[in-house]
């Protein structure tokens, strides 16, 4: 039964991207978000869905669309540069069977994220694309929130309707995501034109926001509260009634804590307590192996490189009261250790110049954002909608790149989404400051731009 | 559907497996998020600016010379 709605779903969307060649784009990202042929079990694991949206998607762009003032962004080159590298380091991995298999959907998301851009040349595309992103997230995040207040969830415990740990399915993951989406979310309830913002859409966007504000105490990853942590104090750079804002948030906190499942209590303990605790310390002990193994190997061993890893460590636990503490320490030996650090990923994976090119990547992305934040911060006209949206995608990446420090999601593809769609929003900006200031001038600079390659 | 879950709990007790409630949530969760992505699917075929937003640089017919006294700017 869920076989056929699913396939009735697609059938509408695709139809739709006969209508409107963008919701082709739509398509793709829902199915790569969602991934629909892994929640049925006939029907749709036969065909190759995501081939035919994409293929779908470019070939209306290259086709229909309109292609004139197509502008890419240096960051377009970037992710380029970084996709042909990364297919090097593939052929030169240490492991080459493990690497094929990741760099047959790494290579996918960055592709994706460097043609992204070039479709997103309206502010209703912007939205579209955001909002998708957003729902199609909501569809793992509901059920994980709901989950959570039936049953309190637990680390590794909490059932997102599919067994295999991939994709934003996976706990710590979707708990990262779910945080980094919640500026967007908020973005919806003042700017979007889809769905105008009214006491609906802004029931459903704060229900989603608790939603997502549950995912971490579902999956009790600690990470996912790191970001929550540090999402408070990016939005206060937003608010206008601070001490309000920070009272209000030191209540909520405060109230939550009796509310909060014993799993997560106990496991949120272990942050200060990290030296016993074996997932830190394995981690601690992968970043040092990391860091040796790329000084032979400064090109980086190619994907899933850590497959070689054979690391000691020493679990150090402290008994009994402070003032008659025991010092236990036990020899742990492990091998083929996962980074658990997309930093450290790419160091290892992909080497100095590999994680350089990343590293250029994500922080460019957080100027740019930047740079639109503040130059669209005092527009109340129609470009009203830019600034925050900038500050929401900026906060969103902030959130990224702490959680990335602990999880090895370097490549997720939802990320490189939200990445074209900062590159989107920027490339759109810069045509329509080009627009003002062409209106700015009695002669038309139009044949000149028209004239000049896409 | 919250309701619905509730009472599946309640059963649950009695012998319905816990795997119900679960498929309920599920089910609830993807029709909602499938839902709204249909309804904006649809308010998308109908907005033209998805496509083309209006641009100074249009094509705007050429003005007419005005006179002397009866300009219209």
């Amino acid at each position: 039964m869920r076989d056929l709605v699913f396939v009735a779903f697609l059938a509408a969307i695709f139809a739709a991207g006969f209508r409107r060649p963008f919701i082709f784009v739509l398509a793709y990202v829902y199915i790569d978000i969602v991934s629909p042929q892994r929640l049925t079990y006939v029907l749709l694991n036969a065909v190759p869905i995501s081939a035919i949206a994409v293929a779908l998607a470019i070939g209306a762009w290259l086709a229909v669309d309109d292609k004139r003032d197509a502008r890419v962004a240096p960051r377009q080159g970037l992710l380029l540069i970084l996709l042909i590298y990364c297919w090097y380091t593939t052929l030169h991995a240490d492991f080459p069977v493990d690497a094929a298999f990741k760099w047959e959907w790494v290579w996918k998301a960055l592709a994706f994220a460097i043609f992204l851009p070039l479709t997103l040349r309206t502010r209703l595309r912007i939205e579209a694309l955001l909002l998708f992103m957003i729902l199609s997230a909501a569809s793992i995040i509901i059920v994980g929130g709901i989950k959570t207040l039936g049953s309190g969830g637990g680390y590794g415990q909490l059932n997102l309707m599919v067994d295999n740990n991939s994709g934003l399915y996976e706990g710590s993951t979707i708990s990262t995501v779910a945080i980094a989406i919640i500026p967007v979310i908020l973005w919806f309830t003042r700017h979007g034109t889809v769905f105008a913002p009214d006491w609906r859409v802004r029931t459903f966007a704060y229900a989603l926001i608790f939603a997502c504000l549950l995912i971490p105490v579902g999956t009790s990853t600690r990470t996912g509260l790191l970001c929550i942590a540090l999402l408070a104090v990016l939005m206060l750079r937003d608010t206008r009634r601070r001490i309000l804002y920070l009272s209000l948030m030191g209540a909520a906190a405060v109230a939550a804590v009796p509310f909060l499942p014993s799993s997560f209590t106990e496991r949120m303990g272990t942050i200060k307590t990290y030296q016993a605790d074996a997932s830190a310390s394995t981690r601690l002990a992968v970043w040092q192996w990391t860091w040796d193994y790329v000084k032979d190997h400064p090109a980086g061993g190619g994907f899933d490189a850590y497959r070689q890893n054979k690391i000691r460590y020493e679990k150090v636990k402290l008994e009994g009261t402070a003032s008659n503490a025991t010092v236990d320490t036990e020899l742990e030996v492990d091998a083929a250790r996962a980074y658990h650090s997309a930093y450290f990923e790419m160091l290892g994976e992909q080497g100095y110049f590999g994680l350089a090119v990343w590293l250029v990547i994500q922080i460019a992305g957080l100027f740019r954002m930047e740079v639109v934040r503040r130059r669209y911060a005092a527009e109340t006209g129609a470009l009203a909608w830019a600034s925050p949206l900038a500050a929401a995608l900026q906060n969103a990446h902030f959130v990224y790149l702490l959680g990335a420090a602990f999880i090895a999601i370097a490549f997720q593809p939802f990320v490189y989404m939200l990445i074209g769609a900062q590159i989107g929003l920027d490339t759109y900006l810069a045509r329509r400051r080009g627009e003002m200031r062409w209106t700015g001038f009695g002669r038309p600079r139009t044949a000149a731009l028209r004239g000049a390659p896409a | 559907m919250p309701g619905k879950a509730g009472r599946a709990c309640r059963i649950g007790a009695g012998g319905i497996p816990e795997g119900w409630r679960g498929a309920m949530i599920d089910n609830f969760s993807l029709a909602i998020s499938h839902g709204l992505m249909l309804l904006a699917t649809w308010y998308l075929l109908k907005r033209p600016d998805l496509d083309r937003e209006p641009s100074p640089r249009d094509e705007t017919p050429p003005a007419r010379p005005k006179r002397w006294g009866r300009g219209d700017a």
